[in-house]
């Protein structure tokens, strides 16, 4: 399948240059190496989620690279407090914890803690950080961005953007309620419509009360232009947006791509026997994961007499609200030959459970933003089949390095992976245009950079 | 029996011969003779009795008869009085007759006797006289039953119901009935109502009439009623005393008297007492004004005395160092919303000079804990100094912008709304540049909705014929676009979301009148004041602030809550008429 890549949609901010080699950037200092604080509203030996996984790495690739670096992170509302201690530093000396002392507003992201603006403060006169990199607003609160300006006027903040909390009340991802329709656009009444004990004024204080805050940043990075475009219809100011994907966990040094699968296998009596295709959906199986979708298809393909592919599931769906586990559970009883399930997978051994696959396929039925499946398949080697909205659709090149499907449509996967099942060379032209995502080492160059033009007050 | 004659004046004048106080029935009983030309049509007089110390208008029933020592210049008579023993001593009587007042003389020569020897005297006088109504009556009142506590209204000829579903004391001696009478057979000739030895009869023309289907349904099978409108609220204002017995008299066309106690009144205490009260009636045009001036204003205006009556004491917090010299005090009263407080701050950090003070003024105490936690945290948070004062009690908007004053050092001071946040960062430096015109009482701003539509920008005064004809406020232009501004406005008012005034000058005019229940037309009231000054009223539309105003809940409102905006509405007539009709005949000009 011989197709021109489509262009990325929506780039309408600056995608960064090639960086210049690591020893340059690291030398380019004027006054050293700057010290650097990464926060995010966990701490990945609590919570595994994808903005403490890339916070975390991002200040563990700084520590490598020999900069001066800390972390710090929020607990849990599980985690045992310790009385008098704001923030604690049980994982290491260049890590801290904070344990809030107040419950989180989650409305509009304030921390009503009347310890912590003093505990940020002497931990920020102490660290001394020319640069202040924030993962996450929850559970430190947006007034963080005020008390840092405060207390060191001249040190940069940041701020990633991993979701659309700040425009969506509705756990950030500009889906309706109820029903889960995609929301193309934030205005105070629709949100109202959305949230029954809300009115459209307090909407319109929540916004209000965060771009307030938000005006200390100094830059947002965004890991997708799809999510910055929202940002910036939103409010963000445009010329403070840059886009730039997450440190990924997905790769390290060692890691390579896999070498193309000969697709046909050796039988026991030396007849070669085609292989069926194997797709494979790796993640939490909450309803936006559109894993109902995935198996509706597979369905269909069964009805269509498809034999030659296999659909493997490797996911966990033991947190999701009870009525979607009885349906979940239901539904995959009713599979047929072409689903596995293989329940839940140890995240280390990712990498090698990809390897086996020939495809990896992505159903999300809400704006995934740059979901870490997507980079974790690349680097391994393997195309993406993935809905035809927000980050996925961005990340992914239709015909290059994957291929979309009509989003929540199940028919048009069956026939999108029938296809593939009746060709099984078009897996194969698709694996060859992957390309790795950038190592640690490398994509760590791109912050670098950010930091110093940031530093010199330079337009990006 | 001694005859005292006063030759020289026998008309309007005569004399009573004994007098006796019949402590069952409350009544005064006289007898003597009364100077030709009373006219004795009818049986009931009003009279007036002077005590050693003090004065009792009442109500009396009087018969005369013929009597042969005083023929030539007057009749005997026989005077029942409906008025209280008094604390001292009765030394006259007068009876106010259609062309004269008729002085009963009360001298050494009058008998003071017991009650039932002057029943006894005055049933032989009675003998003497013809039959006629008037007489009957008088026996019948004479020998009518004296209340014992029971309920007797079930022992009258013709079936009389009165219930009582509700009673209030409005201090000192006010009392409030809700509740419903049904007399099928029109045989009632009036109600009164007793409690001690005060009683008061019941016009029943200023009644505020209440529909009860229930009680039609419950009536017509057996009796044929079918009036709907049977309920009443009434207020009797000097009547109760805490711990007597209140009772109603209720008389029949035939003289009978049936008794109907009335249950002990309630305390009326905050907004659950008002709702009830306020509730299920619906009046307009000239019932409105009838209702409201004979029932509802006085009965509300004694009940938010006594609310008002002990002031609190105030606890106030201070958060944060306070600015030394202050140019403008910002008062903003909190109610169940404590979080406005949150986001004001957040926003007041960013857009407010230092050398203005914020004064929180909490006037809901079921969250006096949970706003001194969120002061605590909004000030470590935002670093924006702030006073908090609380009180153990919810007073309405007036009082507690009042009590915001007397805490305000600043030269000015500003009226805020806790639900009104800074769209423009030099809002307050723009009222104040405003405020400091000296024929300027009060500046006010440019209000907008969260979709940016108006929704203040003055204030004007219109009838509504509906209500009474009253003149009511309103919002010129509200909901639409704002148009091009072209400096600072006159206008007839500014509304009490954001006003900014001298502070000496909020003072002399004592604040805001805590008359006004809760909320409604204090605003109007001040800048009323301020205008019988000489002093005007101005918008600057350079101050632009959002007013996140809570929307109704659609369409027709109704209810107490509307009945109380028609009280504080009645008393903005009451106090203001003739510069509210002025104001409405202007329109929207200054």
């Amino acid at each position: 399948m011989k197709r021109a890549p489509t262009a990325v949609k929506g780039k309408t901010v600056t995608q960064l240059p090639v960086a210049p080699a690591a020893t340059e950037i690291d030398a380019a200092w004027d006054r050293g190496r700057p010290r650097i604080l990464v926060m995010s509203h966990s701490h990945p030996r609590i919570t595994r989620g994808g903005a403490e996984i890339s916070a975390y790495a991002l200040f563990k690739a700084l520590q490598q690279r020999g900069y001066p670096a800390w972390f710090a992170g929020c607990s849990g509302s599980g985690s045992e407090n310790r009385a008098g201690a704001t923030f604690a530093q049980p994982y290491g000396p260049s890590e801290y914890v904070y344990y809030s002392n107040a419950p989180f507003d989650y409305f509009k992201f304030a921390n009503p803690d009347p310890s912590y603006p003093d505990a940020l403060e002497q931990l920020l006169a102490e660290l001394k950080p020319d640069f202040v990199h924030l993962h996450h607003y929850s559970r430190f609160g947006v007034e963080t961005f005020a008390i840092i300006r405060r207390t060191l006027p001249a040190t940069k903040i940041l701020l990633s953007l991993h979701e659309y909390l700040l425009i969506c009340n509705h756990n950030g991802q500009m889906v309706k309620t109820g029903d889960l329709r995609l929301c193309y656009e934030e205005t105070i009444d629709a949100c109202a419509a959305c949230f029954k004990d809300k009115s459209a004024r307090d909407f319109f204080l929540r916004k209000r009360f965060v771009m307030t805050f938000l005006d200390d940043v100094d830059l947002f990075i965004s890991p997708s232009h799809f999510l910055a475009d929202r940002y910036i219809a939103w409010g963000i100011p445009r010329q403070k947006m840059v886009m730039l994907e997450n440190l990924p966990s997905a790769l390290s040094g060692e890691r390579k791509r896999a070498a193309i699968f000969d697709r046909d296998g050796m039988s026991e009596d030396g007849v070669i026997e085609p292989r069926e295709l194997r797709i494979g959906f790796f993640g939490q199986m909450s309803p936006l994961k559109g894993i109902v979708v995935l198996i509706e298809a597979a369905r269909r393909l069964e009805k269509m007499e498809i034999e030659n592919l296999v659909i493997d599931i490797y996911g966990d769906y033991s947190s999701q609200p009870p009525e979607y586990q009885v349906a979940v559970t239901k539904a995959l009883a009713e599979t047929g030959k072409n689903v596995i399930y293989h329940g839940r997978y140890d995240n280390s051994r990712v990498h090698s459970l990809m390897i086996a696959m020939d495809a990896i396929v992505t159903p999300s039925i809400w704006w995934e933003n740059s979901p870490l499946v997507i980079q974790e398949a690349f680097a391994a080697g393997k195309p993406v089949i993935c809905s035809d909205i927000g980050g996925m659709a961005e990340k992914v090149r239709h015909g290059v390095d994957g291929l979309h499907f009509e989003t929540g449509n199940p028919g048009h996967l069956a026939q999108l992976l029938a296809r593939l099942a009746r060709k099984p060379s078009l897996i194969d032209e698709l694996s060859q245009s992957v390309q790795a995502p950038l190592d640690t080492d490398l994509r760590l160059n791109d912050y670098l950079k950010i930091y110093a033009d940031l530093l010199r007050s330079r337009a990006i | 029996m001694s005859l005292t004659l006063d030759q020289t004046s026998d008309h309007g004048s005569g004399c009573v011969d004994f007098l006796a106080y019949s402590t069952h029935t409350n009544w005064w009983i006289a007898c003597g003779w009364i100077g030709l030309g009373w006219d004795d049509d009818h049986d009931r007089a009003k009279c007036l009795l002077t005590f050693d110390h003090g004065e009792q208008s009442a109500e009396a029933r009087i018969c005369l008869f013929p009597r042969a020592d005083v023929k030539d210049f007057g009749y005997g008579y026989v005077l029942l009085v409906d008025a209280p023993r008094g604390g001292s001593e009765l030394v006259r009587l007068a009876l106010h007759g259609r062309s004269a007042d008729f002085q009963l003389g009360i001298s050494s020569g009058t008998e003071r006797i017991g009650d039932t020897e002057a029943i006894t005297r005055v049933s032989t006088e009675l003998d003497r006289a013809p039959r006629s109504d008037h007489r009957a009556r008088i026996l019948k009142l004479l020998s009518r039953p004296a209340f014992t506590g029971r309920d007797t209204l079930d022992t009258l000829p013709a079936p009389v119901m009165l219930e009582v579903d509700m009673a209030y004391l409005c201090p000192p001696r006010g009392i409030l009935l809700k509740g419903w009478f049904a007399d099928p057979f029109r045989h009632v000739a009036s109600i009164r109502l007793r409690s001690g030895a005060r009683a008061e009869t019941l016009n029943r023309d200023h009644w505020i009439e209440i529909a009860r289907p229930d009680v039609v349904a419950a009536l017509a099978p057996a009796t044929g009623f079918t009036n709907e409108r049977c309920g009443f609220l009434t207020f009797v204002p000097d009547l109760y005393v805490l711990g007597e017995v209140c009772y109603f008299e209720i008389e029949t066309t035939q003289g009978e008297f049936g008794f109907r106690t009335v249950r002990t009144p309630r305390a009326a205490c905050g907004a659950d007492a008002l709702k009830s009260i306020l509730d299920e009636f619906d009046l307009r045009y000239r019932a409105l004004e009838l209702g409201y001036d004979h029932v509802i204003g006085p009965a509300v205006a004694a009940l938010n005395l006594d609310r008002l009556s002990t002031p609190p004491e105030v606890t106030a917090l201070s958060f944060g160092a306070q600015p030394e010299t202050v140019r403008c005090s910002i008062v903003v009263p909190l109610y169940g919303r404590i979080d406005f407080m949150e986001y004001q701050l957040a926003f007041f950090a960013r857009t407010l000079a230092p050398d203005h003070e914020l004064i929180y003024v909490l006037d809901d105490p079921t969250v006096i804990r949970a706003a001194g936690t969120l002061a605590a945290s909004c000030l470590a948070r935002f670093r924006r100094s702030f006073k908090l004062l609380t009180y153990d009690v919810n007073l309405g908007y007036a009082p507690a912008n009042n009590i915001g004053l007397r805490f305000a050092r600043g030269e000015h001071v500003c009226f805020l709304n806790s639900d009104i946040f800074p769209k423009v960062a030099d809002w307050l430096e723009y009222l104040l540049a405003t405020a400091a015109d000296p024929t300027i009482g009060v500046a006010g701003g440019l209000l907008l909705f969260e979709d940016e539509s108006i929704q203040h920008e003055g204030m004007a005064f219109e009838h509504l014929a509906e209500f009474a004809d009253w003149v009511f406020c309103r919002h010129p232009r509200k909901g639409l676009a704002p148009g091009e501004t072209h400096g600072v406005v006159r206008v007839p008012a500014v509304t009490g979301a954001c006003m900014v005034m001298r502070t000496d000058l909020a003072r002399a005019v004592g604040g805001f009148d805590e008359g006004f229940v809760i909320g409604d037309f204090e605003d109007a009231d001040l800048c009323l004041r301020l205008r019988a000054r000489g002093l005007g009223c101005a918008v600057d539309p350079r101050a632009q602030l959002y007013h996140l105003e809570r929307q109704s809940q659609g369409g027709y409102e109704g209810g107490w809550r509307q009945n109380l905006t028609l009280y504080n509405a009645w008393r903005l007539q009451k106090l203001h008429r003739p510069a509210l009709l002025e104001l409405a005949q202007r329109g929207r000009k200054a």
